[in-house]
């Protein structure tokens, strides 16, 4: 079993909670919003 | 306390009524033993020291949950101290959907990419400053070192003249003077100075203009709401609020940081051999020591919040420093424990849509200062016996003089004056 990460990208605000808390899943973009890692 | 009695309840809503004004300097860490109290008391107290009083929230969990319900409780208000707008705050005193678009416009600037790129100025800047200080043996860490630091690197981070610091300074200790509602006058002619130094700064660029890649307010400019160009008034209004919450905040982080370091010679040792912990040390200083600890929200509509009744018009405080103490939250929360579980979900940066725009640009800061410090003098002591006092309505030490063995074996305590701005 494996669990999928996706993320809705019109709904970030950018606080960068979540790629903080997560470095190995998530990144920033240069304005601060979410991208997944190893994606385009 | 004599400010409290422990059997006054106001009567239509069985709350406990506090008498607390939190807008007066107290002796240090006074602020926090009231919010502490007053948290015991209750989750819920009506307070009436202010001309419009307001209901204090004190738990964590009851703090979080308000913060991430903008409908319910609006940033027409963002102090309960202070309900009435003395300037306009942008984007904090708008509410989604404005506040989100206006947001996304400056999220940028204090976004981590734009923190990591401002890294070499922010080293520079702190060494140039410890570097100057250090054959002193002493110095007034507040006046000396916390507020030069941040002003700095705030008018760096706007494209502007580091060397506009000092002047700068003068009228921004006016206008945190108000905070606690004294020297309005003053402080409304100093919002009109900076008010005019960023006009002028709007001025400069819409003669020559900059890259609204790399300049703030060149961006600011360039930006649309709606499909309208942003109302001048407004880009003054987010340089003046970007000012009013960067400077204050960090340069009192680092008194009560210092403060607290002075004093543990032995967490100082062991941070000065293992610096990869600054991260997690100022995150923990950051959720023992707020110093915005409370956020004011008017209430939209008519609600129960668990239990208690609420109207439309109310104003609330929102107690951000009582939810970092909270011990159903955090074990122990008088404590510094690097090694606590959650250590990040204080709300010292608050939570919801308008949590700390600055926040990354915040931490980045305070883990230079102290790292570059102590790299650099690794031992000092508090240079005083004196009684140290912090300022209302948002916490910040008014002094803290420190002193060090130079090369030359001397100390020296740290200055008796305020030269903050004078030696600059």
């Amino acid at each position: 079993m494996s669990a999928k990460l996706s993320v809705d990208e019109s709904r970030c605000t950018g606080h960068g909670r979540c790629y903080t808390v997560a470095p190995k899943l998530l990144t920033d973009d240069d304005e601060g919003f979410v991208t997944l890692r190893g994606r385009g | 306390m004599t400010e409290m009695s422990e059997t006054e309840i106001m009567s239509a809503s069985g709350c406990p009524v506090s008498h607390t004004d939190y807008t007066v300097q107290r002796p240090l860490f006074e602020t926090y033993e009231l919010l502490n109290a007053e948290r015991e008391r209750g989750p819920f107290l009506w307070n009436d020291s202010r001309p419009r009083p307001f209901w204090m929230i004190t738990d964590y969990q009851h703090v979080l949950e308000a913060l991430q319900m903008p409908d319910v409780f609006s940033n027409e208000v963002v102090s309960a101290l202070n309900p009435e707008h003395i300037f306009d705050l942008l984007p904090q005193q708008l509410d989604p959907p404005e506040h989100t678009a206006q947001r996304r416009v400056v999220n940028r600037w204090f976004a981590p990419a734009a923190v990591r790129r401002l890294e070499p100025l922010v080293l520079s800047r702190c060494d140039e400053l410890i570097d100057e200080l250090r054959p002193q043996g002493g110095c007034d860490l507040v006046s000396d070192f916390a507020i030069r630091f941040p002003t700095d690197l705030f008018l760096a981070t706007l494209n502007l003249p580091i060397s506009d610091g000092a002047v700068f300074l003068e009228h921004v200790e006016n206008v945190f003077e108000s905070f606690a509602g004294r020297g309005l006058k003053q402080a409304a002619i100093s919002t009109e100075w900076i008010r005019g130094y960023f006009d002028r700064a709007i001025a400069d660029r819409e003669q020559e203009p900059q890259d609204s890649e790399t300049d703030f307010i060149s961006r600011l400019l360039v930006s649309e709401l709606g499909g309208e160009p942003m109302p001048r008034e407004d880009i003054i209004s987010i340089c003046y609020t970007a000012m009013l919450a960067g400077l204050d905040t960090t340069r009192s982080a680092l008194g009560y940081i210092f403060h607290h370091l002075a004093l543990d010679p032995e967490l100082r040792h062991r941070l000065t051999a293992q610096p990869e912990l600054w991260p997690k040390a100022v995150e923990e200083f950051l959720r023992l020591y707020p110093l915005v600890y409370q956020d004011g929200r008017l209430v939209t509509r008519d609600i129960d919040f668990h239990g208690l009744q609420l109207r439309r018009g109310d104003v609330v405080w929102l107690g951000l420093g009582s939810a970092n103490h909270d011990p159903k939250k955090f074990t122990d929360p008088r404590t510094f424990d690097l090694d606590r579980e959650q250590l990040n979900h204080h709300l010292s940066f608050g939570a919801g849509p308008h949590r700390c725009l600055g926040m990354h640009l915040a931490r980045h800061e305070l883990v230079i200062a102290v790292t570059e410090w102590h790299k650099r003098i690794p031992d000092y002591e508090l240079a005083t016996t004196e009684q140290l006092y912090e300022r209302g309505a948002q916490l910040s030490i008014n002094r803290l003089p420190l002193r060090w063995q130079t090369q030359g074996g001397d100390t020296q305590g740290g200055n008796t004056q305020y030269r903050g701005t004078e030696s600059r």
